[in-house]
């Protein structure tokens, strides 16, 4: 990985419901990314927001299959999670808005109950992604009849894949800097990173502080993300649940990982391929492979398992 | 002519003809012509992401009325520098295996004869965490 200026300067905030970062390396202005940075996520939030009556979303998810006028940046939205949707194969489906919302996520996760009384969830295939329908041309969309979407993890990669160019070009001072964005532990990179490369603590929660316990590793372009089923969870009766879906029962994933981070050329596709192998469960290591994504699964019991060239793990030493 | 040659041939008549009898009787000869003249007027599904690439798009004239159009979406791609442990990044010499069986047995590994380590340049610290994302309370 070439690169070389140390890291320089951070910000962080509350953005998108969760935690965001950029860090420069180099010589940068750190004020200016974030500046940056915010009116991109302030513009992500208006469009792509399930939790605000005012959003483009909630429009259209209220149009009743009606075709809706939508901005730019949805219609980007809309596509990115159509392509995460047709690149798995259907396991990261953004259909999956009311399966989420009958389950109890229905607001910001900081405003949902922790627990709650016991909530009835009919289990059924949700309704897919060939029920969306996009004219690029008259920049509309239409979805069918009673169709909700949730844009939550695709547009959330999406906003930091250009979140990171938007910080870069703002707040970079030269050739030889860089800058990561970090968007609730989705990480994309942009300009030259650090010497040997960005290092990232891997977790199941990206709210572990940076310098906590964990294996650490450096990328020096494109993306990481993870998908947990230990992150965003409540509880409704006495039954535990989370947030994600698997599109194919309509109901949380009950499956034998608890975790799943990936690298890729963009954190969007890491974001799918991560979340796709949460839902994929026993097929989620071959198919990584078989597309030479780096990936380290987590199963239930915390047994790790690593593919497509990630790093290997050091065993822990027996006392 | 071969008869097998003329039945591959009568079939594939019968096929267009039933294909273009079947689309124009839906009303659907239209749409395929508009969607194999002028791109994408009306997609359905698969579109791609605006940093994914391109797909590919290719279309196939079966006669005057029927086109076929398929849509080659991108796979998610690996990052061109990989991903690689801190770690061993840092110049940090692994020490000497030690594993330690369930009976008490202990086994060392090191090789016989080695250089003088230098010394282990300090791990990276993190600068950010990736991770299931949950709100900061």
């Amino acid at each position: 990985m070439k690169g070389g200026a140390r890291v320089t300067a951070a910000e962080q905030w509350q953005a998108l419901g969760t935690t965001a970062r950029v860090v420069i390396a180099g010589d940068g202005d750190v004020q200016a990314a974030r500046g940056a940075v915010e009116t991109l996520l302030d513009a992500v939030d208006v469009a792509c927001s399930r939790f605000r009556d005012d959003s483009e979303l909630c429009a259209l998810n209220r149009a009743e299959g009606r075709w809706t006028d939508v901005s730019t940046l949805l219609m980007d939205a809309l596509g990115a999670a159509l392509w995460a949707a047709a690149a798995t194969g259907g396991m990261v489906d953004p259909t999956v808005g009311r399966a989420l919302r009958m389950t109890g996520y229905d607001r910001d996760f900081g405003a949902v109950p922790a627990s709650g009384a016991p909530v009835v969830i009919r289990l059924e295939r949700v309704p897919g992604w060939r029920s969306i329908e996009l004219d690029r041309a008259r920049r509309q969309a239409r979805l069918a009849p009673g169709v909700e979407l949730d844009l939550g993890s695709t547009a959330k990669a999406l906003a930091a894949d250009r979140a990171a160019v938007a910080a870069h070009a703002a707040g970079c001072r030269s050739p030889a800097s860089g800058t990561l964005v970090s968007l609730g532990g989705d990480i994309a990179v942009a300009g030259a990173p650090p010497a040997g490369g960005w290092p990232v603590l891997v977790a199941e929660d990206c709210t572990v502080p940076a310098a906590g316990e964990g294996p650490v590793v450096l990328i020096g372009d494109g993306g990481l993300a993870t998908s947990s089923t230990r992150a965003r969870r409540w509880t409704r009766g006495e039954v535990e649940l989370h947030h994600i879906i698997d599109p194919r029962t309509g109901g949380p994933v009950e499956g034998p990982w608890r975790a799943a981070t990936v690298a890729a050329a963009t954190c969007l596709e890491a974001n799918a391929a991560a979340t796709a192998a949460i839902v994929l469960g026993l097929e989620a290591a071959e198919w990584l492979e078989e597309r030479g994504l780096p990936a380290r699964l987590v199963g239930a019991d915390g047994e790790v398992v690593t593919v497509g060239g990630w790093p290997d793990e050091p065993e822990e030493v027996m006392e | 002519m071969s008869q097998q040659a003329r039945k591959e041939q009568e079939g594939t008549v019968v096929r267009r003809l039933t294909a273009g009898a079947g689309a124009a009787a839906l009303g659907l000869a239209w749409y395929f012509t508009a969607s194999a003249t002028s791109a994408v007027p009306v997609a359905f599904g698969a579109q791609p992401a605006a940093d994914a690439g391109q797909p590919v798009i290719g279309v196939e004239q079966l006669d005057d009325h029927v086109f076929v159009r398929t849509v080659h979406v991108a796979a998610p791609a690996a990052p061109a520098g990989g991903v690689r442990s801190a770690r061993s990044a840092s110049g940090a010499t692994a020490p000497a295996a030690t594993t330690r069986a369930s009976g008490g047995t202990t086994t060392t590994s090191a090789p016989i004869a080695q250089a003088v380590p230098a010394p282990a340049a300090p791990a990276p610290t993190p600068v950010a965490t990736t991770g299931g994302s949950t709100p900061a309370k």
